[in-house]
Order: structure tokens, then sequence, then C-alpha cells
């Protein structure tokens, strides 16, 4: 493999990429910690949308919670693939790299989207019987493709609070203000409906969002392909945006002698 | 006050205004700031009939988040004293390690409870739920009582959190079993039969039903006094012996900033 050969080094970033995450998160610390912290999270949400709407609720907020549940890994634990660079003081050799940075990044995000679907899905196959109901189940686990695509904008969306959190010290801050923000605004719990003109404005901008709708309407037997197509359109914006911050910083840093500066 | 007392009372003060002064980390703003009010907004807003009373809604939001702040605050203390390579100083100094534990325990968790206090009542108040307050004195008898008991509980898991390389991801795992048995936010009557033992071994399922009996003016459950009381015991004898076990490994083997 050479400079003259991106795909391969992109292959390969991939595959480093899967060793880090097993070394970060080895399968006992997985089982023991992070799965049972998903399962009771959603089986939380899921009583307190009973709490607070009774039968209707706790459907609800189930399946709002499988699909929020998935930003554990892709809003809070994927932006440790851009940041601990700057951590460990390795940024400035990926700048330097042939390679871009957004490229890098994005090859190696896959593992947290990965996470994230096996995260949801286990949440529909262990947590909803007890919850929802096998009907519920079943119908969930047909809109598994939504759930995949979630997976990528709500990883568009970890990229986002990643790269604004490079330049500062508040990564902790950022990626779980966004998670929480997205609990709030994107129909998880409370309806939409529930967050006025200007909420729900906010919120349909937000990634999560349409793919919610686009689920629910799935699994109501409604046509979910426009919410779908949305969800598409925002998480390519936010990833978008992403870039654009990543490249502007990577100019910054070139220009201003700044890549260390955090 | 003998000078040896003094002394100690010194250092307890100390620390727990060091680690007050600690808390001024972006953390910390999610556990004071965020979570508790990203927790009354989501409450408050699913309500889809006016029928069920979210009155201490509130109340129940600020409580999840004193044991999320216990959890990542008090619960990492001495591991954080090993990341800064400053547990073996404190451990050789005539103090110990205990006082200096108790007193960040203390700042830890009364820091966390001044900042969740105001983020609940003002979200709460901003949605037209405010938090009430029939009984003001029983009320704070019963809030002091639960941060007695985090405090311990913060002890209890620091010391346990320094023996393993996985803290923190124990740390997440460790929230929301009590955020579902705790009955804080959502009423354990709601939850199967046969969970519902458990709950009674988490203290602050105890503490929740005495401050929302002196929030509504009705008379505290003098049941739940004594088994926060039993709770709050039992997990200080725990921490003393998982303190003193990590203590004795430690200077037996060598292992006090090793796994």
């Amino acid at each position: 493999m050479s400079s003259s050969d991106p795909a391969g080094a992109l292959a390969l970033a991939a595959r480093l990429s899967w060793l880090e995450y097993r070394a970060a998160y080895p399968w006992r610390i997985y089982l023991i910690s992070a799965l049972p912290r998903a399962l009771l999270q959603v089986l939380f949400f899921a009583y307190l949308g009973y709490f607070t709407g009774g039968h209707t609720g706790r459907t609800f907020a189930f399946v709002g919670a499988s699909a929020h549940v998935m930003l554990i890994a892709t809003v809070i634990k994927g932006p440790d693939v851009l940041l601990d660079e700057r951590v460990l003081g390795t940024l400035y050799r990926l700048r330097l790299g042939v390679l871009s940075v957004p490229a890098v990044i994005a090859v190696r995000w896959w593992v947290y989207a990965a996470e994230a679907i096996v995260d949801a899905m286990a949440v529909i196959v262990v947590v909803g019987p007890f919850v929802v109901g096998l009907d519920v189940v079943e119908r969930l686990l047909l809109a598994l493709p939504l759930f995949g695509l979630v997976a990528l904008t709500t990883s568009a969306l970890g990229l986002a609070v990643a790269a604004v959190s490079m330049t500062q010290r508040a990564d902790v801050l950022v990626t779980n203000l966004a998670n929480y923000a997205a609990l709030v605004v994107c129909g998880v719990v409370a309806p939409l409906s529930a967050l006025g003109t200007v909420g729900m404005g906010i919120g349909r901008a937000v990634p999560l969002t349409h793919g919610l709708l686009a689920i629910r309407a799935a699994i109501d037997g409604r046509p979910w392909v426009g919410e779908a197509l949305l969800e598409a359109a925002v998480g390519a914006a936010w990833a978008a945006s992403a870039v654009i911050v990543l490249l502007v910083q990577e100019w910054r840093a070139r220009a201003f002698g700044i890549g260390d500066r955090i | 006050m003998s000078p040896e007392r003094r002394w100690t009372v010194d250092v307890l003060l100390s620390s727990a205004l060091v680690q007050a002064r600690l808390m001024r980390s972006p953390v910390f703003v999610v556990l004071g700031v965020v979570q508790p009010a990203a927790f009354v907004l989501v409450t408050i807003l699913a309500r889809r009939s006016p029928a069920v009373d979210l009155s201490q809604a509130g109340l129940g939001a600020g409580l999840l988040s004193i044991w999320a702040a216990t959890v990542w605050q008090s619960g990492l203390i001495l591991r954080a004293e090993t990341w800064e390579g400053t547990l073996g100083p404190i451990v050789s100094r005539p103090a110990g390690l205990a006082v200096v534990l108790l007193g960040k325990s203390i700042g830890a968790t009364v820091r966390a409870a001044v900042f969740i206090g105001a983020t609940v009542a003002i979200v709460s108040a901003l949605l037209h739920h405010p938090i009430e307050v029939d009984r003001p004195l029983p009320l704070a008898a019963a809030l002091a009582a639960v941060l007695a008991s985090a405090t311990v509980l913060g002890m209890l898991l620091s010391s346990l959190f320094l023996v393993t390389r996985a803290a923190n991801r124990i740390a997440e795992a460790l929230m929301y079993p009590v955020f579902i048995l705790g009955g804080l936010l959502v009423p354990l009557r709601l939850l199967p039969h046969w969970i519902r033992p458990l709950a009674d071994a988490v203290s602050l399922r105890w503490g929740v039903d005495l401050m929302r009996a002196a929030s509504s003016g009705v008379a505290q459950p003098g049941r739940a006094w004594l088994w926060l009381g039993v709770t709050t015991a039992v997990y200080a004898v725990l921490a003393r012996v998982a303190f003193r076990r990590m203590l004795v490994r430690a200077r037996d083997v060598g292992s006090l900033e090793l796994f």
C-alpha cells in the first residue's frame, strides 16, 4: 500500500478502527456495562412514557428510546475517533497525511454506527417483548433499515459535535448536550407537537427527528419514505457542516500554526 | 475540642472546599444543569392527560441527577486522585485518606445539590409546574438525610472504582438501575410486583418518599426514615470494608496506583 492507494489506506484505517474499538471496549466490558446501560436506559424511558401517557405513552416512548439509544454510540462515544487524536497529540500527523482528515474519520466511524445498530437491535429483542409485545417487536425489526439510516445521520451529528469540540476543552459538555437536546426536541418520549412551533422547527433540523417519524410511520403501516428522505437530507447537511468545520480548522492550523493549541 | 480533632475538622473542610472548587469542569455542567433540565422538560412535555400528577416531577428529576452526580463525581474522586498522581501522597499524610475522601464526597454532593436544586426549581417553574413546599422543615431534614446517604454511597463507589480499570464503564451501567428501582421519577407502583422488593435496598427510594410527603404537606412515614437510616448504615459499613480492603491490598502488593 502507498500514497497512491487511497482506497487501501482507508480500508486499513477502518480495520485498525475495529482493533482500537476492541481495545477500548473489550467484549467483557461491552456485555457487563455498555449493553446493560442501553437496555436499562430504554426500559427507564418506556416506564417514564407509561407514567406520563399510559399504554400509548409507553409504546411511543419505547420506540423513541430504541432509536435514541443509538446516540450513545454515535454522539457520545463516536467523537473520540477525532478527539483522541487531539488528546494524544497525534492530530498534526493525521493532518500531514495524504488522506483528508474527514475521510479518515468517516471510515473509522463505522464501528460506532455498527454498535448503534447492535444496541438498538438488542433493545428491541430483549426489552421489547416485555414492554410493547411481540407484535410491535416484529414490526420494529422490519424497520431496522430505518434504524440503520438513523445510525448514519446521528453519526453526522456526532461528527459535527466532534468537530466543534476540537478546539475547545468541552467535548464532554458538547456531546452530552447534543444527546440530551435530542432527547427533548426529537420526539423521543414527548411528541413533537408538545414542543410548540419553535421547538418543532428546531427538532426537525436535528438528525433523529424525521428518522423517528419514519420508523413510527413504518410500524403503523403508514407511508414513511418522505420522512426517511428528509432524515437523509438533514443528516447530509450536518455531515457537510462537519466537513466544512474540519477543513477550516485544518486551514487555520496550517495558516497560523495553531494546530496543537486547544 | 482537642487539637487533633480540630485538625481533622480542618482537613475535612479543606477537602470539601477543594472538591467544590474542582467541580467547574464541563462534566459538572452536564450533571448539575443539562441532565436535570432535560429530565424535567421531557417528563412535563410527555404528559398526555391532565390527570397525571406532575407536581413532583421536578423533585424526582432532581433526585435522579443527585444519583448521577454521586456516581460520576463522588464515585470517581479516588480515581481522579490516581489520574493526578496525588493518591499516594494523600495516603501517606498524617490526616489519612478516609478524612480527605469524606470531605471531598461532602463537597461534591453539596455542590451538586445546589446546582441541581436551582436548575429543577427554575425549569419546573418556567413550565408552570413549580416544586411545592408545604412543609419546609421536614423537607429540609429529608434533603439533608438524602445528601448524607448520597455522600456515603459516593465513598463506597469511590473505593470500589479504585480497583478496576473499567470504572467509567461501570459508572455508566450503575445509573439506570437506580433510576428505575429508586422510584425517583417514575412511581414504583408501575413496576412489576416481583421487582419491587429490590427497590427497598436503594436508600434514595426512601428519601424520595420522605421528600414527596413533605412537599405535599402530609406526615412523613416513620418507616421511610427507619429504612433510609438502615440502608445508609449498611452502605457505610460496606464503604468502610471496601476502603480498608483497598488500602490493605495497596500496602500488601504495592498496587495503590496500579490495577
